[in-house]
């Protein structure tokens, strides 16, 4: 064989490789990126792109945000709305955000001049070890108007990229006849409509089946990321002061054998270093609601009505039934030390 | 640049390439070798362009000290001296001096500011490549160079960030040779042959584990017996996968423009004492710490003892050479200190089965990289603690039915969350390093055939379409 054949052959296999790759990438879409829409049901996506993508269309439509991970996801915006007048809210969780994601879309809405009154904003104390995301996940990528990296460049990563196992979910979720997670873009939210059904039929069997919640926790979450976490959550807090946005902000809830894996002192830490910067509310730790398991789908994502309560305690709604020990208000400074 | 980033692979290395033998095609030699000096520089410069004048003035710099110790009949040693101080004032600075504060302040209970510089990119490299030529020069070793070349033997981007660690005797006349002007269709062949292997090697292999090694080494806060097993496996694979595809790849770019750089990489997992290992593991660098460093001490010329002090100082030092840090230097002192016993060993001519030999240097290699790897000593105590206590024994969940009776001997059944994967890839990477040609000895017997062509082409295929999650090659750091 010659050299010549030998290299010819080498990159006409490199081109059928790539081209078929990239057109598997364009069909299955299996971060929703391209919006090629031949598999409908986008349960799979890049939670980040797809709702900047929907913003940057629809923004007149809302001038409040609730910014928070996926835990906030189930929370309807017309619950908030009822409580700030003239509102009009949009779900903007997004699959294991954190600081870094609020604030850089904070700033993203901020410098395009998105209307802007209300934030909404939910902490979660795992987050104290979290702060950005791996290039490598490519189902948390920042939009690159974001991050004001290129997009041809950011394109061409989700179409060259080789993505075995997302293609699959993606394909599986298509073929199923049920689904088990509904997404509504327009609000912003999901929701389990089978696991809401099973644990309003029997809650008590729901928790006994539901595996996470009888798993041995260990303490595995400590607070690494104190200094970029105070540092973003100072300017979230800086940027709503100047641009007059009212921000609410609270803890999630968490599942009581979540809060088992924090590592205690560093949890307080976290919770005295967040009211250094901001009043909040703190809806963590261990009480009647975090213990109690039927609040919950398993150990890391509550359910609607726990939305609702928190809704309810931050803006005082007395019609709603509350748990007493749920929240509790943490002024600007009233945690010292530890 | 990164060798394996799109903006390398499809518009620098072609348009240089071309642009290269065309020059040479069109008879304007010197002019094709200015430019393969400024598109290296370009090279460079991508990464941070505020160190571009650091390189230009070392290599100017050098280049004057060496000719003029290489003209001077009679040898002048303070030159020297002064030419190798200044070298390593320069890479002190900037590599050392936030380390000897640090530990000046810790001493002394002083506070003295941290300076927290930017390693400029490749220094640790550049400075002992010309080192050596200082050294080399005064030796009288050294000809009359061409500056040309000699700019290009410091700056040549296939080995400029990561190495090999070339030496001027192999590439000068590589360079001066006008032999390899024009496109050798061999070479070039062998050349992505060569670096489609180091590019799978890097982004399928080397990134793979290292997903698993920062998990456990930077993110967990506590590891069980298993997880601390395979996180260290893990960066044992990631940093030979990662390093060696990295050489592979700057053999394979080289051999595109007719250079041959050394070897670098001899199967050093396969190695069965730990002077085997130093034979086939960054085998430049070795040849460094040999000829520049053990020698000039005395090497084993001085006796026993002088030997093992000469050793163990080479080792120390090229463990600093790879970071400026208290794990780095412990590192160099394990190897040093495991080579002088494997010297003792020889003397009394004790022997051992090449698989008890194998095991034991594998998992000294293995555990002394534990080291290397924390960024802290406390990480290192992490995992090391982890990998030799049975107080924290996890097994998968669905064993528990089965197993359920090791509970009364503290065994717990858990989530194999992170590390989960890592149970296939690990064996996988024995099997790969242990039983298999490494792509040197694979290049020595390449054919031109549909055979190897389909191979390349579908590992430069993985490869590419891997290389969506972009990293950094670890040896960057050092």
């Amino acid at each position: 064989m010659s050299n010549k054949k030998w290299v010819t052959v080498v990159f006409l296999v490199l081109f059928v490789n790539m081209s078929l790759i990239a057109m598997v990438n364009y069909v299955v879409d299996p971060f929703g990126i391209f919006g090629s829409n031949i598999l409908k049901n986008k349960l799979q996506m890049n939670e980040r792109f797809v709702k900047i993508e929907y913003i940057e269309k629809n923004h007149q439509k809302y001038n409040a945000y609730l910014f928070g991970s996926s835990r906030i996801g189930v929370v309807n915006p017309k619950l908030i709305e009822q409580y700030v007048p003239n509102s009009k809210f949009y779900n903007f969780t997004v699959s294991s955000a954190n600081l870094y994601d609020y604030l850089m879309h904070l700033r993203y809405f901020v410098e395009k001049n998105y209307e802007l009154k209300t934030l909404y904003l939910q902490l979660d104390i795992d987050d104290m070890n979290n702060y950005g995301q791996e290039s490598s996940d490519y189902l948390s990528q920042l939009h690159p108007h974001v991050t004001h990296d290129s997009t041809a460049f950011f394109y061409a990563r989700y179409l060259l990229g080789f993505f075995p196992l997302n293609i699959r979910t993606k394909i599986e979720v298509n073929l199923a006849k049920t689904l088990n997670k509904t997404y509504d873009l327009k609000k912003g939210t999901w929701q389990l409509p089978y696991k809401e059904k099973a644990l309003m039929q029997n809650a008590k069997e729901y928790v006994e089946k539901e595996k996470s919640f009888h798993l041995k926790s260990r303490k595995v979450i400590s607070y690494t990321q104190e200094e970029q976490n105070n540092k973003a959550l100072t300017e979230i807090v800086e940027i709503c002061k100047e641009k007059r946005i009212k921000l609410y902000v609270f803890t999630t809830p968490h599942n009581h054998n979540m809060t088992d894996t924090f590592f205690s002192n560093e949890y307080k830490k976290y919770l005295s270093d967040i009211s250094k910067i901001t009043t909040y509310y703190d809806f963590s730790g261990y009480n009647s609601v975090t213990r109690n398991n039927e609040n919950y789908y398993e150990v890391s994502h509550y359910r609607p009505h726990v939305g609702r309560w928190i809704a309810a305690k931050i803006f005082h709604d007395k019609s709603v039934k509350i748990p007493k020990d749920f929240g509790k208000l943490i002024k600007k400074g009233m945690i010292h030390g530890n | 640049m990164l060798f394996n980033s799109y903006e390398f692979i499809f518009a620098f290395l072609p348009f240089t390439f071309l642009l290269y033998f065309y020059l040479k095609h069109i008879k304007t030699y010197k002019l094709a070798k200015i430019f393969l000096v400024f598109s290296s520089l370009f090279f460079y410069s991508w990464w941070n362009l505020v160190y571009l004048p650091l390189i230009l003035i070392s290599m100017f710099f050098n280049y004057k000290v060496g000719n003029y110790l290489s003209k001077e009949k009679k040898a002048n040693k303070r030159i020297l001296f002064l030419g190798i101080t200044l070298n390593l004032v320069l890479l002190g600075y900037f590599k050392y001096y936030d380390f000897f504060i640090e530990n000046l302040n810790l001493v002394f209970g002083k506070n003295i500011e941290l300076l927290y510089l930017a390693l400029p990119l490749a220094i640790s490299f550049f400075t002992f490549q010309q080192v050596s030529y200082l050294v080399d020069s005064y030796r009288g070793e050294t000809k009359e160079y061409d500056f040309l070349n000699y700019a290009l033997f410091v700056t040549f981007f296939p080995q400029l960030i990561a190495g090999p660690i070339v030496h001027h005797k192999e590439m000068m006349p590589q360079f001066a040779n006008d032999k390899n002007s024009a496109m050798n269709g061999r070479n070039i062949s062998m050349g992505i042959f060569v670096f489609s292997i180091g590019l799978f090697k890097k982004v399928v292999i080397a990134d793979t584990f290292a997903v698993w090694a920062t998990k456990g080494f930077d993110v967990a806060e506590t590891l069980n017996l298993f997880a601390a097993w395979f996180t260290s496996l893990s960066y044992t694979f990631q940093l030979y996968f990662d390093f060696s595809g990295y050489t592979d790849m700057a053999i394979g770019v080289a051999l595109l423009f007719n250079i041959k750089l050394p070897i670098n990489f001899n199967s050093p997992y396969k190695a069965l004492d730990i002077q085997d290992f130093w034979r086939r593991w960054h085998i430049t660098l070795s040849r460094f710490l040999r000829d520049y460093i053990y020698i000039p001490l005395g090497g084993n010329q001085k006796g026993e003892l002088f030997t093992y002090a000469n050793l163990m100082a080479t080792f120390i030092l090229g463990g600093l050479w790879h970071g400026a840090g208290w794990t780095f230097l412990f590192w160099g002192f394990l190897h040093g200190f495991a080579l002088v016993l494997h010297r003792i060993w020889k003397k009394y001519g004790f022997r051992l089965w090449s698989w008890l030999a194998w095991l034991i240097t594998f998992n000294f290699i293995n555990i002394s990289w534990v080291f290397f790897r924390a960024k802290e000593w406390d990480d290192a105590v992490k995992v090391l603690s982890s990998m030799f206590s049975l107080d924290n024994v996890v097994l998968p969940q669905f064993l528990e039915s089965k197993l359920g009776f090791l509970t009364t001997y503290n065994v717990e059944f858990g989530f194999f969350y992170w590390y989960m994967e890592s149970i296939i890839w690990i064996p996988m990477a024995f099997l790969l390093v242990l039983f298999f040609k490494n792509s040197l000895q694979k290049l020595d017997t390449f054919r031109l055939n549909i055979k190897t062509a389909l191979f390349t082409g579908f590992v430069l295929s993985a490869g590419i379409l891997s290389m969506s999650r972009v990293s950094e090659f670890l040896y960057f750091n050092f």
